[in-house]
């Protein structure tokens, strides 16, 4: 997003009316540009005027103290989750980096088209196998899952991952795994999407035989974002799916 | 929550009596203090958590009921306000804006996604805002700390009344600067620049008056 297009944002982004992917991306061009962080500053400063219009209100009685439990709770979260994410990273490495069931599979299909329904299918038990740990250590509530499915007859699948992490508590971040794509169309690129904004994960990279992935620790929330799609070197969507919790 | 000169650094465990805390000076507090108060957060003093809700929690908790219109909401409201504080204590930096600010940008924030999940922003009419709408008045005594409903009101007392309904549309029934001009009949741009010219009246007043 250029600065004008921020600038142009900004007022709807202090007055908390902009789309959840025009927020995340006007947060994302304010964590690097001084100028609308400043200007964004002074608006913002103003947009508070508002809320202290409302006036204060007495709260009920023992808020305080309940205040003070609930960031306790989150905090006992945090230590958890902290220990839960290296867990899920480390299943990560071993699901997408290592030679396992993919060097199996790889041998029992000869022909082409088998090759590629294997591949197909390792990348999508890979991810899976990944997702069934990841919702054991982060819960079940952050994970979105999607299947990616060609379009029309193309070969090729796989699946792709969502962690949407509480407000503020870790990065949220994307993995999507692919396997059975033709080599004529690379490099792949992967994307989440919503609306009409898009965010692009990066290049497909080849982890394993057939087996491509593309992981991106995310600078803001990926709340919003829906569908997952994979594109080929000319930009043509061949895999596409719908997330799901 | 009472405050103790004594002080404390007991740990945020959520299981503890309400801990004695330091006094800080009334009114609005200086950046060192607020960013010191805040790198105490971070680092998970129960006592710092306690300040800072005897300082925000009922302007929050008015913002919450205001905007969601239950004390059960509000309530819900102000305590993951302060929990998505106590998580981002560390990257609070007093240059980028005043804590006050800070705050009230999380807990805005929080509503309007609320108010999205509900599908209840677009329901409410502007009636019920009515009562947020002030006079004109000049601004010069507006004070300096916007914690005071009256200060912030005063200012907005410097826009015309339709200035204020249009930025109050859009803060607190989340109506985007499509939405009013759809409803108006006015074009976007002009819906645009209206509600940054009012943006920049307020900011320019309360600059007049000087930061605290």
């Amino acid at each position: 997003m250029t600065c004008t297009e921020v600038r142009d944002l900004l007022v709807e982004h202090v007055l908390g009316t902009l789309s959840p992917a025009d927020r995340q991306a006007v947060d994302e061009h304010l964590l690097w540009c001084a100028g609308c962080r400043h200007e964004a500053m002074g608006l913002a400063e103003s947009a508070s005027v508002l809320g202290h219009a409302a006036g204060p209100a007495d709260p009920p009685p023992g808020l305080g103290d309940r205040v003070v439990a609930a960031v306790g709770a989150a905090s006992g979260r945090r230590r958890r989750s902290r220990a839960g994410v290296l867990a899920a990273v480390l299943a990560a490495f071993l699901v997408v980096g290592t030679a396992g069931w993919g060097t199996v599979m790889a041998g029992r299909a000869q022909r082409l088209e088998g090759a590629a329904q294997a591949a197909r299918d390792d990348a999508e038990r890979a991810a899976q196998g990944f997702a069934d740990v990841l919702r054991d250590v982060a819960g079940r509530r952050n994970v979105a899952e999607a299947t990616l499915r060609p379009e029309a007859a193309a070969p090729g699948g796989g699946r792709a991952l969502l962690f949407d992490a509480a407000e503020g508590a870790t990065p949220d971040w994307v993995l999507v795994i692919a396997g059975g794509l033709p080599d004529r169309g690379a490099p792949y690129r992967a994307r989440v999407v919503t609306g009409g904004h898009t965010l692009t994960l990066g290049e497909l990279s080849p982890v394993m035989q057939q087996r491509l992935a593309a992981y991106r620790l995310l600078p803001a929330s990926t709340t919003g974002y829906d569908r997952v799609e994979v594109v080929d070197a000319r930009g043509r969507v061949v895999l596409t799916a719908a997330f799901t919790v | 929550m009472t405050g103790n000169p004594r002080g404390s650094t007991a740990r945020i465990t959520g299981e503890e009596a309400s801990a004695p805390m330091t006094h800080y000076p009334e009114g609005p507090l200086q950046p060192q203090v607020e960013r010191d108060l805040m790198r105490r957060l971070a680092s998970g003093e129960e006592e710092a958590l306690r300040i800072l809700y005897a300082r925000f929690g009922r302007v929050i908790f008015g913002l919450g009921l205001r905007m969601l219109g239950t004390p059960e909401s509000a309530e819900e409201l102000t305590q993951d306000v302060f929990v998505v504080a106590w998580r981002k204590a560390a990257r609070y930096d007093p240059s980028r804006g005043r804590l006050s600010t800070w705050l009230m940008v999380i807990a805005h924030n929080l509503c309007v996604d609320r108010l999205r999940r509900d599908s209840r922003r677009v329901s409410v009419a502007i009636d019920d805002l009515d009562d947020l709408l002030v006079g004109s008045t000049s601004g010069e005594d507006a004070e300096s700390t916007l914690l005071d409903r009256d200060a912030a009101r005063r200012l907005l007392g410097c826009l015309s009344v339709p200035e204020q309904r249009l930025l109050l549309l859009a803060y607190y029934r989340g109506w985007t600067a499509r939405e009013i001009s759809e409803a108006d009949h006015v074009p976007l741009g002009t819906v645009k620049t209206r509600m940054r010219t009012a943006l920049i009246k307020i900011r320019r007043v309360h600059e007049l008056k000087g930061r605290p």
